[in-house]
């Protein structure tokens, strides 16, 4: 990305905070994205065609068929819009049951090494080491058991949301795919890859 | 890396209960062109050291792997990784033997007693240098291969480094990690080529591990003894890193040269330590299983390769 299209370099931004620069990217951004859609279901509901949101040519060779290409066109772009809804709603579902279930899980590895981390708090309010060195290793081995535990939660859990999502997203990517190409029409070239589940 | 005491786990029995007979006849043909088809003045060698009852866990840890992720059959590029590991991990066996000094392995010479060192150093070398080779333009593999080895190098040394100190199971659970785990994790990842099963190889490596650890010991308590080259050499096994939490023991493991008495009071706090060694192995394969359920749309391969893995801790 470079030149005038790239809000990162914009001139006129050279000078604020990084902060701010963000945050004025992103607006940016936002802006952009609501005004191509606009635009997009604008010239597909406009005499004189366009493009649907998922690519769908509505150009029509004259004025009277323009009309009715360019309303079936925006009619397909609000009934996929429709399709991908509980999609969204799904993807929601599941990020929101991995926020539960990783929490769960650190609660259930809290639960497991109290005996430890108590330990470990009462010595450090005591000032005293625990009993002997024997013990003192004990409790170090423990306590890195359970960081370990609690990283690989993170890591699990992330792992496992990265899946469900992707399954997601590919069977939004073969609706998608399947509506531009009319739903009833075989794709002469069907995606090759698949997301494994 | 050793694997010296006798398990109850044949590797007909392992590979019969995985399902991949006609899979493993390829390979054993495959392994039997190769060395046919080396320089005739180390053919004898290679002979030696790869026509000798491998249980192939890795080959079948690569092919479930594979048929866990994709079915249908085990297609050419992962048949000649499944080659290149256990050629690697041969070379890893003939180095490991010299290193310990060992005069047998499964049942008959190694292969430095029977040809002498520098033979056995060489083909250690060639062995390497023809897996690159074999592997031909899979970029992927050979970058696998790469990483396979420098982390055993790694390994080796950190274990070694690491001897004979009142260290704990996380400690062990690093070098386990990096030296057996390491291996599996790389088959798991020869086999699914997607990365998905890579925590999961490294728990079977984990498990392999940790069963053989507990084997050795078993196997050596009913042969009167308690995993003795493990134990003379101050080697973090998971039955040592419990035992010494008893700082009695843990004074016996870190003496620089224990006498047999002693050697003796620290294989039988190993053995008193197996049923919580266990009890820890049954933990880690649970963990194994949940990532097979997890990411692989077929987990049953996986679930018989763990369930075959758990058993080398048998007696």
């Amino acid at each position: 990305m470079s030149g005038t299209g790239n809000p990162f370099n914009d001139p006129r931004r050279m000078g604020s905070d990084p902060a701010s620069q963000l945050f004025e990217v992103a607006s940016d951004f936002w802006t952009r994205g609501v005004d191509a859609w606009r635009s997009a279901l604008g010239a597909g509901a406009m005499p004189g065609g366009g493009r649907s949101p998922f690519g769908a040519a509505t150009g029509a060779p004259d004025d009277h068929d323009r009309t009715g290409e360019g309303l079936a066109a925006w009619q397909a772009a609000t009934e996929q819009f429709a399709n991908l809804a509980p999609a969204m709603s799904r993807a929601w579902m599941i990020a929101a049951g991995s926020t539960g279930r990783y929490w769960g899980t650190i609660a259930e590895v809290h639960a497991r090494y109290q005996g430890a981390i108590a330990q470990a708090a009462v010595d450090r309010s005591s000032g005293q080491a625990a009993a002997s060195p024997a013990e003192c290793r004990l409790l170090a081995d423990e306590l890195r058991a359970y960081l370990r535990e609690i990283g690989d939660a993170a890591l699990l859990e992330a792992r496992r949301l990265q899946t469900e999502l992707e399954a997601v997203g590919e069977e939004i990517a073969q609706a998608t795919n399947a509506a531009s190409l009319g739903g009833s029409t075989p794709d002469p070239r069907p995606r090759r890859h698949r997301v494994k589940p | 890396m050793s694997e010296t005491s006798p398990h109850p786990v044949s590797a007909g029995g392992v590979i019969a209960a995985l399902g991949f007979t006609r899979e493993m006849e390829i390979l054993r043909e495959r392994i039997g062109n190769w060395t046919a088809s080396r320089d005739p003045e180390i053919r004898a060698e290679l002979e030696w050291q790869f026509l000798s009852g491998s249980k192939y866990f890795r080959p079948l840890t690569l092919f479930a792997c594979y048929r866990a992720m994709t079915p249908g059959p085990i297609p050419e590029h992962i048949m000649t990784s499944a080659l290149v590991v256990e050629m690697f991990h041969n070379m890893t066996l003939i180095v490991d033997d010299i290193l310990d000094r060992s005069d047998e392995r499964r049942g008959r010479a190694t292969l430095h007693t029977k040809f002498g060192e520098l033979n056995a150093l060489m083909v250690s070398g060639y062995i390497v240098a023809d897996g690159y080779e074999q592997l031909g333009g899979d970029i992927q593999a050979i970058g696998l291969m790469s990483e396979l080895v420098k982390r055993l190098g790694v390994a080796e040394c950190m274990q070694w480094r690491l001897r004979r100190r009142k260290l704990g199971v996380e400690d062990w659970r690093k070098i386990a990690g990096e030296d057996t785990g390491s291996m599996f994790e790389v088959c798991a990842c020869l086999g699914d080529r997607t990365g998905r099963l890579r925590k999961f190889g490294a728990l079977l490596g984990l498990l392999y591990h940790g069963c053989d650890d507990v084997g050795d010991v078993r196997g050596a308590v009913a042969l009167g003894g308690g995993g003795e080259e493990d134990v003379r050499d101050g080697i973090l096994t998971l039955p040592a890193a419990l035992a010494i939490r008893d700082s009695r023991v843990g004074d016996l493991f870190t003496k620089e040269n224990p006498t047999d008495a002693d050697l003796a009071a620290i294989a039988a706090a190993f053995a008193r330590c197996l049923p919580e060694a266990e009890a820890y192995l049954d933990g880690v394969a649970d963990e194994a299983r949940r990532e097979a359920r997890l990411f692989c749309p077929n987990p049953d391969p996986l679930f018989a390769i763990v369930a075959q893995t758990r058993k080398l801790s048998a007696a």
